[in-house]
């Protein structure tokens, strides 16, 4: 494997692990415990319709892409305090929103239309250069973040209301982290597909809670399962020429499985239950 | 004697609807005052407004001697205990980063907490009774515990204000009794000035030395505390009940020691 290191389209690939993986790993940190699962099947799908009005108006579907998911990522905080309703729900309502919409214009896109589809399936070994750059970008942002707020981020994760009442702006940060969930999203969704992404979301974060009673513990576990789900599952691809996205996914669960056999908190679980 | 708190004539509407109306209050420092209602009279709603959670209608609010416009800022200077508190027990963090988080707003947006900073997280674990519990995980604590913690967070905020809601809701008998000795061995400590909030007359703390009662949105005493046991006033708390049964309340109430 490691002579394809010499191929660009391998070398982007190894990165959008490393920058992909691991960001939207990090990310998955305060998507579960926020318990926003939907963020990520939401903002891939609004992604999916920035895309297709890309296609349909003559621009970048990327850009679309981008630009769809930072707007819905600006309004879930917003409409969910304004309206009462839980963001799950106002994500809900998005992602069926943003799915209908893009249905709809695909049908007016005249020709073929697996430009704007090959974002609901993905594939690791077809992203570009300036996809990487975007990737860097973002990836840096998140990691930035967390390093200086990582305390303001902590009290938010833990009671929004008790970070306000200590003087924190916690819709800033908030709204701050489902904004860069969005971009990150559309930016990542050649990895895994529009489908799939959700699962690289949830399941390195979810191993990582296995293991740990801390939360930067929690980020770090979370970051590297997520690095090392996309590098297993571009060398199973690899090794037994199977769908890449499919195995990353896959992969990420083997590594949910695997915390959740050892998981220090599940045996606690076990034997509280038989006392 | 200074001023930390005071509300003159406020009104907070919420959905259309008048929860408070002309509603004033001025705390000096070291008061500690009990506002006293029915469930949904509006007793929550006055600890959220001081807080600046909700803005009044009318009505100003001075917060430690200045017109309270900037809330973030002074916030700061508030502890606050909120009742029935939706936490996750599944965070991964532990007694001693809960606590520490009553420092975040005053260490300044993305500084780190300094070495004093520690000392004080430890003195509030320490007066607290909860020092021992400092590394354990929030997902081990008992009900009573973590309203513990909840207290060594705000204390470790050193506040000038201390707002408490409902702080012993949802504990059993014991934990209510060790919440209540809790805050009055705090008031005493610190000279804390608190407003609690609570429905129930008998679980309040013997520090309490006024009481405020709120019907239907608006005050209807304002005074010593020993003074509020009267069929009257217990009426307006106690809602439906006959003269009978709060006679009876009366008694018990008072040979509880709380009246002289």
């Amino acid at each position: 494997m490691s002579d394809l290191i010499q191929y660009a389209y391998f070398r982007h690939a190894v990165l959008a692990c490393i920058l992909g993986g691991g960001g939207l790993s990090l990310i998955g940190v305060f998507v579960t415990l926020m318990d926003i699962p939907f963020l990520g099947i939401s903002m891939s799908h609004s992604a999916f319709l920035g895309a297709v009005i890309g296609l349909l108006c003559g621009f970048d579907p990327l850009l679309g892409a981008m630009a769809a998911s930072a707007v819905s990522g600006l309004l879930v905080g917003p409409l969910s305090d304004r309206s009462g309703s839980s963001s799950n729900s106002v994500l809900a309502v998005m992602f069926s929103t943003a799915m209908g919409l893009a249905f709809l214009l695909l049908a007016r896109i005249p020709g073929p239309k697996s430009e704007a589809l090959n974002l609901i399936w993905g594939s690791i070994l077809t992203i570009s250069q300036r996809e990487i750059v975007i990737l860097s970008f973002i990836f840096a942002v998140i990691l930035i973040s967390l390093v200086v707020f990582f305390k303001e981020i902590s009290v938010v994760l833990f009671n929004r209301e008790i970070a306000a009442a200590s003087g924190i702006p916690e819709k800033v940060f908030y709204y701050g982290v489902i904004f860069i969930a969005g971009l990150l999203v559309s930016a990542s969704l050649d990895i895994v597909g529009g489908l799939l992404i959700f699962s690289l979301l949830v399941n390195p974060p979810g191993a990582a809670y296995q293991l740990t009673y801390r939360l930067k513990t929690m980020f770090v576990l979370s970051g590297i399962f997520g690095m090392i789900s996309c590098f297993t599952g571009l060398w199973l691809s690899y090794r037994f020429d199977v769908p890449t996205g499919a195995v990353i996914v896959l992969s990420s669960s083997g590594i949910y499985l695997v915390a959740f056999l050892l998981s220090p908190k599940r045996r606690s679980r076990v034997s509280k239950d038989k006392n | 004697m200074a001023t930390v708190l005071s509300l003159n004539r406020i009104r907070v509407n919420r959905r259309r609807h008048i929860v408070i109306d002309d509603f004033s209050l001025s705390l000096e420092k070291g008061d500690f005052v009990a506002l006293i209602g029915a469930n949904g009279s509006g007793k929550t709603t006055i600890l959220r407004t001081i807080l600046g959670f909700l803005r009044p209608d009318s009505g100003e609010i001075t917060l430690f001697g200045h017109p309270a416009a900037d809330f973030r800022r002074l916030r700061k200077r508030i502890g606050y205990v909120p009742q029935a508190l939706p936490i996750d027990f599944r965070m991964p963090m532990t007694v001693r980063d809960v606590a520490a988080m009553g420092r975040y707003g005053l260490a300044g947006l993305g500084r780190r907490l300094s070495a004093e900073d520690y000392h004080i997280i430890a003195n509030a674990l320490r007066d607290t009774g909860i020092a021992h519990l400092a590394e354990r995980p929030i997902g081990h604590l008992s009900g009573g515990e973590l309203q513990k913690v909840q207290f060594a967070r705000a204390v470790s905020q050193t506040p000038e204000l201390l707002l408490l809601d409902e702080p012993t809701s949802n504990l059993d008998l014991g934990a209510q009794k060790e919440c209540l000795d809790l805050i009055n061995r705090l008031h005493k400590q610190h000279s804390l000035t608190t407003v609690i909030v609570m429905h129930d007359l008998k679980s309040l703390p013997d520090a309490c030395n006024r009481a405020v009662i709120i019907d239907d949105s608006r005050k209807v005493y304002d005074g010593p505390f020993q003074e509020v046991f009267t069929e009257s006033n217990l009426g307006h708390v106690y809602k439906r009940q006959s003269p009978t049964v709060l006679r009876g309340l009366i008694d018990e109430l008072t040979t509880d020691g709380r009246k002289p």
